[in-house]
């Protein structure tokens, strides 16, 4: 009995934390109801067609699709058994059933989301000092994933589930595979740092195939990687050659396939040449100098289908004063109630209650992109006072979350301006993720003796 | 040249503020403008009454709105034309109007003047040299975005119950500070910042009834420093009694006036009429039948120590009805009296202001973990000026939120307007709050 509340008062941290997961865990089983519940939508037949691809065939690369989802909706493969019965409009008040085939990718995307945000609360714990801070975290992240605003999408047959669950998984890695390297001063190329970077990899790559808007990000993470190279510690590590050039490799096989398949320029892109560029004749002009021909000529779609994403990309970057005011007279697109609007759950037992507590959780407001901004600098500035590799790596992983949460949601609005609300909620949310992670850290730094 | 490079922050700051009055001047068009509301007409009634007199503060409006109206609206030239009823769909222009366009000069320059001052306090206190430009920067941008600004126009109390308040925290800054951490032994200017600070204060908690609540918060926080200080520090003894002199006659002359009759009528309707619990549980407390003809009778003595009472004694009818109306404590506050004047820029500048008025519940729970961590600091650290902006933090947290509750729970009718002083404090904690973390952070040494 002295032995339990010896080790009880010596580990009172780490039980405190297994005991808010274990709470976390069985109030998000218990009261989102049965996770074989789904519900398709508008996109989920797409996701269904092009998962038919042969298993190890480019075409599950450069299909309609991409390769995650392709390989996932491969569990409703067989057309006969696997009918889509229920698809969601949200005006109805549609309601979620258990499908055949699609039950088992609910329980995947549940039991992936349920993980994910575990490992993330888990990982950034671990890596905060003071006792206090670590629990808040535990207790923000799981609020945070927990709330209808995250946790509903899970039941969706979409990708935005994915894309939040696979990121949150990369990010609690690259937590891990930061401290252990920078703070621990552990090898790079230990066997576990191995292990752990291309566990990192692969899940990195699944999030990356999981929309064309990450893929941008490989290129952010290949730049900051690139930085480490001046430093004479790690230039000599091969390590970290080796995994630039598999991330350029993971790059190239998301571009070219991309290219490939025409799901850009058929038909995000059209949508977004329609919305921002035919209907101004000053920015006709500027793509008719980059080669286009004229939007109704027979050799538009061979030329838009070769160009367009590279010369839209130049157009963007050439303008900016055309993005900032999009996105300024849009801004209420990056502050929306992030709560998905295909199905209702009023039947819920504590619906009503989680959702008010998501509120507070997940800002609908601009401020939480000024604030994230300001907190972020403050760690930046913290972290070239004084050399303190703790602050360092945060910062590092700060700077990391931030310049993603940025790329994707610039991708995701201006690569497609239909359904732009439902594709800005993943980096949304990352970004109101971020405002709690930033204040934790700033918190734990201060209160650290 | 020298000076210059030694002093680029105050004098950045400085630069910052100039501006920001500038482009205020530029942008919100003749600061005399002004328009009328349904409750403008009962501060020029209210003000005919002697200023030195009880009357001034038993009547229909309270001190300072009396006073303000007495001094610029005391002729029969002063008709008040251009009145705003956006219940009724009918918001019109602001106008230049006899009388009243002094008054929204004052509420203007008084708006500018406040928030600057605060500006330039909060860059003097913070260390980091980034951080003073950039809090300065915040402040001002939070100051002159409409949700603000444009109240400034308005012939209600808002505009006041706003301006002064940011005057009331930067004296309070700077005295505590000099107090604690600069030690400063100059008693003049202790009792010279002192007394600007009790004025202000006394001032802003009789621009309305529910400030009051505000400021009794303040003498309870000062015990501890007294008793700290075992009754050595005079200026917070002389203080804190003033302060309990100042609160013993805002809540006796609120007593004696009628003012509080209507709103509290209002608020029974709301919460105690519908619910057959609730008027069981004030006829416990001896009230009569609300139908009975001795109810009005009770109601003019008792009704609002019962309401209190049925307040404090049922916290979860409080949280579920604070929470089912969150959307109240979260809303865009800008004026709906007026359309804004310079149309091409007040969309630009609303959205603007959303940056820096966060429409979300988020607020609050962001300004519990911030305060939190530095009452946490505070106890670990011992250090002086952590101690100071902990204790700034909750003053203005605690006396915001009681003023939040008062405003909510005091009265139905017009209940945006006003939340919208006490949910702005809330706003303005965050960017203070954060700012001081930041600078913390940098400055902070490790042991």
């Amino acid at each position: 009995m002295r032995l339990i509340w010896a080790t009880i008062k010596e580990k009172w941290q780490t039980i405190t934390i297994l005991a808010l997961l274990a709470v976390g865990i069985w109030f998000r089983v218990s009261f989102y109801g049965d996770l074989r519940l789904s519900i398709g939508m508008n996109d989920t037949e797409s996701y269904i067609n092009s998962a038919r691809a042969p298993l190890f065939s480019w075409q599950l690369f450069a299909g309609q699709r991409l390769f995650t989802t392709n390989l996932i909706y491969k569990l409703a493969d067989d057309p006969q058994e696997c009918k889509l019965v229920n698809i969601s409009y949200p005006t109805k008040g549609s309601v979620r059933e258990i499908q055949s085939c699609f039950d088992k990718i609910a329980v995947l995307q549940n039991f992936l989301s349920i993980f994910a945000w575990c490992f993330l609360a888990w990982t950034t714990s671990r890596w905060l000092k003071n006792p206090l801070a670590k629990i808040a975290s535990v207790v923000l992240i799981l609020a945070f994933a927990f709330t209808p605003q995250i946790a509903e999408w899970d039941s969706i047959l979409s990708s935005e589930s994915l894309s939040l669950s696979l990121f949150v998984i990369t990010f609690a890695l690259l937590q891990e595979i930061v401290f252990r390297v920078s703070y621990k001063n552990e090898p790079l190329n230990s066997a576990k740092n191995i292990g752990l970077i291309f566990g990192w990899m692969l899940i990195f790559a699944f999030w990356v195939f999981v929309r064309d808007a990450h893929l941008y990000v490989i290129l952010i993470t290949l730049i900051l990687l690139s930085t480490l190279l001046l430093i004479k510690k790690y230039r000599q590590i091969k390590t970290l050659s080796l995994i630039i050039c598999l991330l350029l490799g993971i790059f190239v096989l998301g571009y070219v396939s991309a290219k490939d398949s025409l799901r850009a320029t058929h038909y995000p892109l059209q949508h977004a040449f329609e919305a921002y560029i035919f209907p101004f004749p000053s920015r006709l002009q500027f793509f008719s100098n980059l080669g286009m021909p004229g939007p109704q000529s027979p050799a538009f779609q061979q030329w838009f289908d070769a160009q367009a994403t590279k010369t839209y990309g130049l157009f963007l970057i050439t303008h900016p004063r055309f993005v900032v005011t999009t996105m300024f007279d849009q801004l209420y697109y990056f502050n929306l109630d992030s709560t998905q609007p295909y199905y209702i759950t009023d039947s819920l037992a504590i619906r009503k209650a989680s959702d008010k507590i998501g509120e507070f959780l997940h800002p609908e407001s601009s401020s939480v992109y000024l604030l994230d901004t300001l907190m972020l600098i403050a760690l930046v500035i913290a972290s070239f006072k004084r050399h303190d590799p703790w602050i360092k790596s945060w910062t590092c992983l700060g700077f990391w979350v931030f310049v993603c949460a940025c790329i994707t949601l610039f991708t995701n609005f201006f690569g497609d301006t239909i359904g732009a609300a439902r594709h800005v909620v993943p980096p949304e949310e990352t970004f109101r993720l971020s405002l709690w992670i930033f204040l934790i850290i700033h918190i734990d730094y201060l209160l650290e003796k | 040249m020298k000076t210059v490079k030694r002093n680029w922050a105050p004098i950045t700051t400085l630069f910052i503020i100039v501006a920001a009055i500038m482009l205020r001047l530029y942008l919100y068009g003749d600061p005399r403008l002004s328009i009328g509301i349904n409750d403008t007409q009962t501060y020029i009634d209210s003000s005919h009454a002697p200023i030195l007199s009880w009357a001034s503060f038993t009547g229909q409006r309270i001190f300072t709105m009396n006073l303000v109206y007495h001094i610029f609206v005391n002729n029969n030239n002063c008709q008040l034309s251009d009145i705003s009823y956006p219940a009724a769909r009918q918001e019109n222009d602001l106008k230049l109007q006899s009388c009243f366009d002094k008054i929204a000069f004052l509420q203007n320059l008084l708006s500018m003047l406040s928030w600057s001052f605060l500006a330039w306090e909060m860059s003097n206190r913070v260390r980091t040299s980034l951080y003073k430009i950039l809090i300065a920067i915040i402040i001002l941008s939070f100051a002159i975005s409409p949700q603000i600004a444009e109240w400034d126009a308005i012939l209600g109390s808002e505009a006041l119950t706003v301006s002064l308040f940011p005057i009331c925290l930067a004296l309070l800054i700077e005295m505590a500070f000099q107090l604690f951490e600069d030690q400063t032994s100059n008693k003049i200017i202790i009792y010279c910042l002192m007394s600007g600070w009790l004025i202000v204060l006394s001032l802003w908690m009789f621009v309305q009834d529910a400030n009051v609540y505000f400021v009794l918060i303040t003498p309870i926080l000062l015990m501890p420093l007294i008793i700290k200080d075992r009754l050595k520090n005079k200026a917070l003894l002389v203080a804190s009694l003033f302060l309990i002199g100042i609160i013993a006659l805002g809540l006796m002359s609120s007593a004696k006036s009628v003012r509080w009759q209507v709103t509290l009528e209002h608020s029974y309707e709301k919460f105690i009429f519908p619910y057959p619990s609730n008027i069981n549980y004030i006829k416990e407390l001896g009230a009569p039948d609300p139908n009975s003809a001795g109810f009005k009778e009770w109601f003019d003595k008792k009704a609002p120590s019962a309401y209190l009472l049925f307040l404090a004694s049922h916290p979860r009818f409080v949280i579920s009805n604070v929470l089912e109306y969150m959307p109240m404590f979260t809303a865009d506050y800008s004026q709906p009296y007026f359309i804004g004047q310079n149309a091409k820029f007040s969309s630009f500048l609303l959205t603007l202001g959303d940056f820096f008025h966060p429409e979300t519940s988020g607020v609050y729970l962001i300004d519990t973990l911030l305060l939190v961590s530095l009452c946490y600091m505070t106890v670990k650290k011992r250090e002086v000026k952590i101690y100071i902006w902990a204790w700034i933090g909750i003053w203005v947290y605690i006396s915001t939120a009681a003023m939040l509750f008062i405003r909510y729970f005091g009265d139905t009718y017009n209940v945006m307007r006003h939340l919208f002083p006490a949910v702005e404090f809330f706003r303005l904690l965050l960017w203070i709050l954060l700012i001081v973390q930041a600078d913390l952070l940098a400055t902070r040494k490790i042991s």
